[in-house]
């Protein structure tokens, strides 16, 4: 027999070494997957094909899935900034209204009230 | 590699977005302690009320909090006499008085002072031995 001396030859003796080192169980999977492979050639593809339906959905739909992600973050964002500018309204009336002239109870009063509408109706 | 890459990118939006939407629900209350100096000092008549505060309470009360070293010092003394009395409104009754406010706010000035005149008026009226609660301008 011919002795092995190419770094290929190296390479197909290390590939051997490791085989050698597979253990028997993920041996003998990988027997049954190369006998599928080899005598069932359909049906391993189409298994194959369902396995990688989710990534291909991902990969064919990656522009919606991006625009789903960044309509997301955009009303995350959103919804925090009309919130912020919604509190700071608050508490710029809150103040007036509390060094304002009239007590705060009194825009609370039925009868300030009526005269209020009384007013606003002129 | 890239393709970890791109997961990576899109679970991080997903947290941002997210973590948005909770920061505009607002989850955290902000406590005594998490306030400036400054704050503390406006709203010191609160100081044993704060804990019981919601937090919506407190986040309006906080801001406007930043608009009381704008005002003039009589404002400033009404400001943090009347705390106390707005602190132990309920939340409607609060959200109806900032209502009638605006209302009260959009009136022309002559409605305005014969508004205050009649409510200093009434006050006198329901409490003879008591001072009226702010005095009308003139």
């Amino acid at each position: 027999m011919k002795k092995l001396t190419s770094p290929a030859d190296s390479l197909v003796r290390h590939l051997d070494a490791l085989a050698q080192q597979i253990p028997a169980r993920a041996a003998n999977r990988l027997e049954h997957r190369r006998k599928q492979v080899v005598y069932h050639p359909e049906a391993a593809m189409r298994q194959h094909s369902s396995l990688s339906l989710g990534r291909r959905w991902l990969h064919q739909h990656r522009i919606m899935a991006g625009s789903l992600l960044l309509a997301l973050l955009m009303g995350g964002l959103g919804a925090y900034h009309l919130n912020s500018d919604r509190q700071h309204t608050v508490g710029e009336v809150d103040a007036a209204l509390l060094g304002g002239d009239l007590p705060p109870g009194a825009y609370t009063n039925p009868q300030f009230v009526q005269w209020l509408q009384e007013h606003a109706q002129q | 590699m890239a393709a970890r890459a791109r997961t990576a990118v899109a679970v991080l939006a997903l947290w941002l977005a997210l973590g948005g939407a909770a920061a505009a629900q607002g989850t955290d209350k902000p406590t005594w302690g998490a306030l400036t100096p400054a704050e503390r000092q406006v709203l010191a008549p609160l100081v044993h009320e704060w804990p019981q505060l919601s937090r919506d309470q407190r986040r309006h009360l906080i801001r406007a909090a930043d608009h009381y070293y704008k005002m003039k010092p009589a404002a400033q003394a009404r400001f943090q006499k009347r705390l106390h009395a707005w602190a132990t409104m309920s939340p409607e009754q609060r959200r109806v008085a900032r209502e009638n406010y605006l209302k009260y706010k959009a009136l022309p000035p002559k409605v305005q002072q014969s508004l205050r005149q009649k409510w200093a008026e009434q006050h006198r009226a329901s409490h003879p031995t008591q001072p009226p609660p702010s005095q009308p301008k003139q």
